[in-house]
């Protein structure tokens, strides 16, 4: 019988590595599908790197009030954004908030051809380009709920926001997604 | 954009991720279907939405290289570096 992720978690606290790298086994390849999209390819093994040993590090402050999965992807997330403000080229982008829902929605296609949507969200490279157009802030906030799938209170939790502020802040992103998907589909 | 089922495109287009996340209460989840099943617009554009967030989730995670996880282990047995 497998141990629990908490378990492990646990134990990594205590000072198990054994039971650390049996979670990097486990969860190592969404993290680091998560830090390429923060940080880019480039950089991504380094900051997964720092991530990971800032969780072994800070295992045993793990207190068990969010699922291991959770924490590690706030720990890792945490140490991919310092990584990010150390490496000055990424400049900062503004991603309006108040963007009025109806001119994101009317990018995105409704009311054109939207039947397309369909199709273009079946073309993996398409989609994966269009993540990539995103501002990293959308970008990471799809990764968590709908590429990684963690449920709507762990992706709030991951990214320090309540939920309904997460909330809207994916709606937006997903609706720039498919703006995205359009442009680049227009592009190809 | 018009009203269709009690709810009017905008409000439709606004609520969209709560709808295919599941997350409406039983009435607005209703009107929302009535909504949609009415107006093309809004039911074409919420098919590809719908098939858009569900895309995103099919690519399961590819694994770390072996190399790497020896790597990782590697420092973290050393004192994490
Ligand atoms: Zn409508």
């Amino acid at each position: 019988m497998e141990d629990d992720d908490e378990a492990l978690l646990r134990r990594a606290g205590a000072g198990e590595c054994g039971a650390f790298e049996a979670l990097v086994l486990r969860h190592g390849g969404a993290l680091r599908r998560f830090v390429v999209g923060l940080v880019g390819p480039r950089e991504a093994d380094d900051a997964l790197q720092q991530g990971l040993v800032a969780a072994f590090r800070g295992a045993g402050g793990f207190r068990g009030d969010a699922r291991a999965r959770t924490w590690l992807f706030t720990v890792v997330r945490n140490a991919a954004l310092r990584h990010r403000r150390r490496e000055a080229r990424h400049a900062h982008e503004a991603v309006p908030e108040d963007e009025a829902l109806l001119a994101l929605g009317l990018a995105a296609g409704w009311g054109a051809s939207p039947e397309r949507l369909v199709e273009r969200s079946q073309q993996r490279a398409l989609l994966a380009r269009a993540l990539g157009r995103l501002p990293a802030r959308d970008r990471e906030v799809v990764m968590l709920r709908d590429v990684e799938g963690l449920a709507g209170p762990e992706a709030a939790e991951v990214l320090g926001l309540a939920v309904p502020a997460m909330k809207s802040r994916l709606h937006r992103a997903r609706l720039r997604l498919a703006a995205a998907l359009r442009e680049e589909s227009l592009d190809a | 954009m018009r009203e269709v089922g009690g709810i009017r495109c905008d409000a439709v287009l606004a609520s969209l991720s709560d709808y295919v996340d599941g997350d409406l209460d039983v009435a607005t989840r209703e009107r929302i279907a009535t909504h949609l099943a009415g107006c093309p617009e809004c039911e074409r554009f919420g098919a590809g939405f719908a098939a858009m967030v569900s895309a995103l989730g099919q690519d399961p995670p590819p694994d770390l290289s072996p190399e790497r996880v020896a790597a990782l282990a590697a420092l973290l047995r050393d004192g994490a570096g």
